[in-house]
């Protein structure tokens, strides 16, 4: 039985670890780094997001969506349309001066990433209820489809700025407000994960008919699943939207979609650890392609980077087909074994 | 009914609460059918399926499992990739006492549920001597343990009635002495009534204090097991008859 002062004081040190971690994300690390990279960066972290929220449905759950840039878009275009909308009413929004100095345009930014999660979650919930029920692959049609049409009602939206793609929105994420977006769903993700839910999830991905027969609610667990991983990715889309400035519709489509799918399959799908650091390398691999072309051999490589993903997709079926991390998860746990590992070395002591 | 083929018809069977109780039948018979009846695998066309005065026929399957029956399958169906533990684990989510809130916030009430789990499913595991085996991963084990484990699985969402499926199936003549005082241990010591399918006539007749036997959906015959065994209908089943006109001249 675990005593309340024990775990309040795990609780404590946790969340010391989340502090540490924001301020690390969010503010040493942009400091360290030259500022052109900052760009590529901040885009990865913001991948980390969405590729996440896939995770949960597509890794955990085994369930496969290929619409996770339109789910990102309803976030990105409902919290873009939100702090539009309310910003420059109640307080000094102009389209690219914006400080979050003060709690109440820090509040909107909140609402307004919330409510794109929560609409994104909405969408998801829809598109997943009449096709989960179903076993196979009703979901990434559904999803393809569902993608599409999005991407096809925003074009013909005039509201929504068309085939333009919205303008204007209040630029306000930046590092800081990335990285506690960050460190909130690695959280809620790896909370998840490790408790009764996400343990259901990977029932259903391992085998249904057993999982069914253990008195899991397969559709239940699937439609739960569907629900909050499209909700994460509309919070991933918020962001992206705040940190641009602009959403476009082509953002939406399936190409999109299949980048975040390849974040999960390249980093392994279901670990959280392997996804997050595929997504910061596929996120930033294009920002990162650019610098490249100052070299006169490679300026014609730079704005391929279809063909590097479909190059790194076939080096990883033949060379590992789980995914760099497979079901790996970095943990407490890991590292105290590997800090004994490393002590028992001959002489490691002595070097340290 | 698959596709107008009725896999079982007029079938009726009363298994008493506390007992071992054995179905067989030939290849094909259509024994595993009765048992997805059972457990809403595929529902029933028509008939009824009661449990301990409870209609149960056209309940989903975790619904069934929640009021009390488990099972196995005939080709094991473990979670291949996650470890002895975690498998057992996720067979007892739904008693674990929470939800996603608790899950995501991971607050007192979470530890708590998840050191009872933790406790319970370790317990669990020693008692079937899988213990030392937690943290592997299910499809490492050998045969004989990964059929054990599915055993052990299903009695973690604690059932009162378990369907086993050709439990024998693969193992050898040690392992299977081994599993028949598994299976009386169970019903024994956890009060768990047994419905089995098996063709190792030795198990069957061994731990089986009644036995159905079915051929072509229809049950042909149900007793102790040497009723059974001297009944000609059922030796016709299993041999074949013998058919005087035809016979070689």
């Amino acid at each position: 039985m675990p005593s309340v002062a024990r775990v309040l004081k795990q609780k404590g040190l946790g969340l010391l670890g989340l502090v540490a971690a924001v301020v690390l994300l969010g503010v040493a690390l942009p400091r360290m780094l030259p500022p052109f990279h900052h760009e590529p960066l901040a885009l990865g972290l913001i991948y980390v997001v969405i590729a996440l929220g896939l995770n949960v449905v597509n890794g955990q759950a085994g369930q496969f969506s290929i619409g996770h840039a339109a789910f990102a878009g309803i976030g990105g275009y409902t919290a873009g349309a939100i702090t539009t909308a309310f910003g420059p009413r109640l307080y000094e929004w102009s389209d690219q001066t914006v400080s979050l100095s003060g709690l109440g345009p820090a509040a909107l930014l909140c609402a307004a990433l919330l409510a794109g999660g929560l609409t994104a979650a909405l969408s998801g919930f829809l598109v997943g209820m009449p096709t989960l029920r179903l076993r196979g692959d009703y979901l990434a049609i559904a999803t393809l489809g569902f993608g599409e049409i999005v991407r096809v009602v925003i074009t013909n939206t005039p509201a929504l700025g068309g085939a333009l793609g919205m303008h204007g929105i209040a630029r306000v994420a930046s590092f800081p407000v990335i990285a506690i977006a960050v460190v909130l769903v690695l959280l809620l993700c790896r909370n998840v994960a490790t408790s009764v839910p996400g343990r259901c999830l990977v029932a259903v991905r391992e085998d249904e008919i057993a999982a069914e027969s253990l008195g899991i609610s397969t559709t239940r667990a699937k439609v739960s699943a569907m629900t909050l991983s499209a909700g994460i990715a509309g919070l991933g889309g918020g962001l992206l939207a705040h940190h641009l400035g602009t959403y476009n519709p082509v953002d939406c489509s399936w190409i999109k979609s299949v980048e975040f799918v390849l974040m999960v399959v390249l980093g392994g799908s279901g670990s959280i650890t392997g996804t997050t650091v595929a997504a910061v390398f596929l996120g930033m691999l294009p920002g990162e392609m650019l610098m490249l072309s100052q070299f006169p051999l490679l300026t014609k490589i730079t704005g391929n980077k279809m063909v590097i993903y479909a190059l790194l997709l076939i080096v990883l079926m033949l060379v590992r087909r789980q995914g760099i991390a497979g079901k790996w998860e970095l943990s407490l746990e890991w590292l105290r074994g590997l800090g004994r590992k490393l002590a028992a070395l001959p002489g490691g002591g002595a070097r340290g | 009914m698959f596709g107008g083929l009725a896999a079982v018809k007029d079938f009726d069977l009363a298994v008493p609460a506390g007992s071992i109780f054995g179905l067989i039948g030939p290849n094909g018979a259509g024994k595993t059918t009765v048992f997805n009846l059972i457990t809403g695998a595929n529902p029933a066309s028509s008939g009824r399926v009661v449990f301990g005065g409870h209609d149960i026929t056209t309940e989903p399957a975790y619904a069934i499992n929640r009021l009390g029956i488990a099972r196995t399958f005939q080709n094991v169906r473990l979670f291949k990739s996650i470890s002895v533990a975690d498998n057992v684990r996720t067979a007892a989510s739904w008693r674990a006492g929470y939800g996603w809130v608790s899950g995501v916030f991971q607050g007192m009430t979470h530890a708590r549920r998840e050191a009872d789990m933790d406790a319970a499913v370790m317990a669990l595991l020693d008692a079937f001597d899988l213990a030392d085996k937690a943290r592997e991963q299910a499809q490492s084990l050998p045969y004989g343990e990964q059929r054990r484990l599915e055993i052990v699985r299903a009695l973690a969402t604690r059932p009162r009635l378990l369907l086993l499926d050709e439990p024998a199936a693969g193992l050898n003549a040690t392992e299977t002495n081994e599993l028949m005082a598994l299976v009386h241990r169970i019903r024994d010591e956890r009060g768990v009534t047994i419905l089995l399918i098996e063709h190792d006539m030795r198990l069957v007749m061994g731990i089986c204090e009644c036995i159905a036997v079915l051929d072509h959906g229809v049950k042909i015959s149900e007793g102790c097991p040497s009723d059974v065994q001297g009944d000609p209908q059922v030796i016709a089943a299993y041999l074949g008859q013998q058919e005087p006109d035809h016979a070689p001249s």
